[in-house]
């Protein structure tokens, strides 16, 4: 009874294990997700209100990720020493750094007309993104699951 | 005030003066502060200079770092802060289709401070029974905005009228900044023909205050105005009558009795108060 109770438990803990491990994508996916609606709203925004960058970034949206990134982008804009530090969730590679921070940066450089053309530029490359992100996590994310729940299968026969 | 400078200039400029009205930021010479110490108006020169990366780092700041949302005002050479300074900029002026599209390569920035003198209009609201249309005159810098602003919130506070502030460039209002009067409003940023033409259709005033006359398209408003019923009170830069009445299009609004009275001010004071027939007598 003893070794079924544990096999099982073996089981559950190695299937999320597995979720886990694969889940980034998933977070990959909401953050990026995130940003293509924040991308959306500051052309809605330039179209009709104009407000300023700095109250645009006050955006609220349900990834906390994305919300720390806007507010130190925010902090870094507002303060008036240039090398403050942007934050970047620890599951971003260098080449998502590098475009986040590339994006933030080419914000309200320019006129209306040069802004809503970055901004569509943005909207093909963030969908570009989303979708190769989708692959892999359509690809990988249900493979970890079953790859926990079996390693945890084998333990679990061993076990017993 | 000033939150787009660095908190080192703004020490250095808010120390440098007991009432500052301008500061002049130009790359790579010294800052010059014109204020009050106590006793006279002057201006100085502080031991601190930027070159043009920080002069386009204020620039920034002063925008928000949205150069989209302050682009109809930087086309007009100013963008007004946050807390209602006016800043000119001087830069190169970028033209498309014989149109103004932006200014680049700024090499200077003039900062002036918007001023509340409560009660400045009083000298002449005594003088008053009703409410009357006005043009007020004098060279640049002798307080015309600061009067004008006065006068509004005395003619709502006083007369109880309704009066509707067509605020071009922010300078009267500064974003509500200034009481302006328990029965006034503001349009801002909108130009005269749409703030006369709409606001009277849309707002009903009483009386309607401008500042800065500058062409024809200006009198029509006023004219239109005057034409409804609506009183105005506007304000023009001119030395003195004479010097005003040499304008065209204004000289053309003051023959036809468009205003009441014209006031002069001279170093922030009425110098004079002239009536139909001191104008009459020289046309």
């Amino acid at each position: 009874m003893v070794k079924f109770i544990l096999g099982l438990i073996t089981v559950v803990t190695c299937t999320l294990i597995g979720k886990k491990i694969t889940s980034k994508y998933l977070y990959e996916l909401s953050f990026f997700e995130c940003l293509l609606r924040f991308n959306l709203h500051l052309k809605q925004n330039l179209k009709f209100k104009r407000d300023s960058l700095i109250e645009l970034l006050d955006y609220k949206c349900n990834n906390e990720d994305f919300c720390t990134v806007l507010s130190s982008f925010k902090l870094s804009k507002s303060s008036m020493q240039s090398n403050s530090e942007l934050y970047f969730p620890s599951w971003t590679s260098i080449e998502d750094r590098q475009f986040l921070v590339d994006y933030f940066n080419s914000l309200g450089t320019g006129n209306s007309d040069s802004e809503i053309e970055n901004l569509n530029l943005y909207d093909e490359l963030i969908n570009e993104k989303l979708c190769k992100i989708s692959d892999k996590s359509s690809k990988y994310s249900n493979m970890g699951q079953k790859l926990g729940f079996s390693f945890g299968m084998a333990i679990f026969i061993i076990i017993i | 005030m000033l939150d787009f400078l660095s908190n080192r200039l703004k020490t250095e400029i808010f120390s440098s003066f007991a009432t500052i009205y301008e500061v002049r930021i130009r790359a790579d010479k010294p800052i010059t502060v014109k204020g009050c110490d106590g006793i006279r108006v002057y201006s100085k020169q502080l031991n601190c200079k930027i070159d043009r990366r920080e002069l386009d780092q204020i620039f920034m700041r002063l925008c928000n770092h949205s150069i989209f949302s302050v682009e109809s005002s930087l086309k007009q050479g100013f963008i007004t802060s946050k807390y209602g300074e006016r800043v000119g900029v001087c830069g190169e002026v970028v033209i498309s289709d014989r149109s103004v599209v932006s200014i680049k390569n700024f090499t200077s920035l003039c900062i002036r401070f918007p001023n509340c003198a409560y009660g400045c209009s009083d000298p002449l609201i005594k003088t008053l029974q009703n409410a009357v249309s006005c043009l007020v005159i004098s060279p640049p810098f002798h307080g015309k905005t600061t009067f004008i602003r006065d006068l509004g919130r005395a003619y709502s506070d006083n007369f109880g009228l309704n009066v509707l502030f067509v605020d071009e460039r922010d300078e009267l209002g500064c974003n509500g900044s200034f009481n302006l009067g328990k029965s006034s409003d503001v349009i801002r940023f909108a130009n005269k023909e749409f703030g006369f033409y709409n606001g009277i259709r849309a707002y009903n005033p009483d009386v309607i205050i401008t500042d800065e006359i500058m062409d024809a398209t200006d009198c029509k408003s006023i004219e239109f105005a005057k034409s409804s019923g609506v009183m105005v009170v506007a304000s023009a830069h001119a030395k003195n009558l004479e010097n005003l009445l040499k304008k065209k299009d204004l000289s053309s609004i003051i023959k036809n009795n468009t205003f009441d009275i014209i006031v002069l001010l001279n170093k922030f004071k009425i110098e004079k108060i002239y009536k139909e027939r001191d104008w009459l007598n020289l046309f």
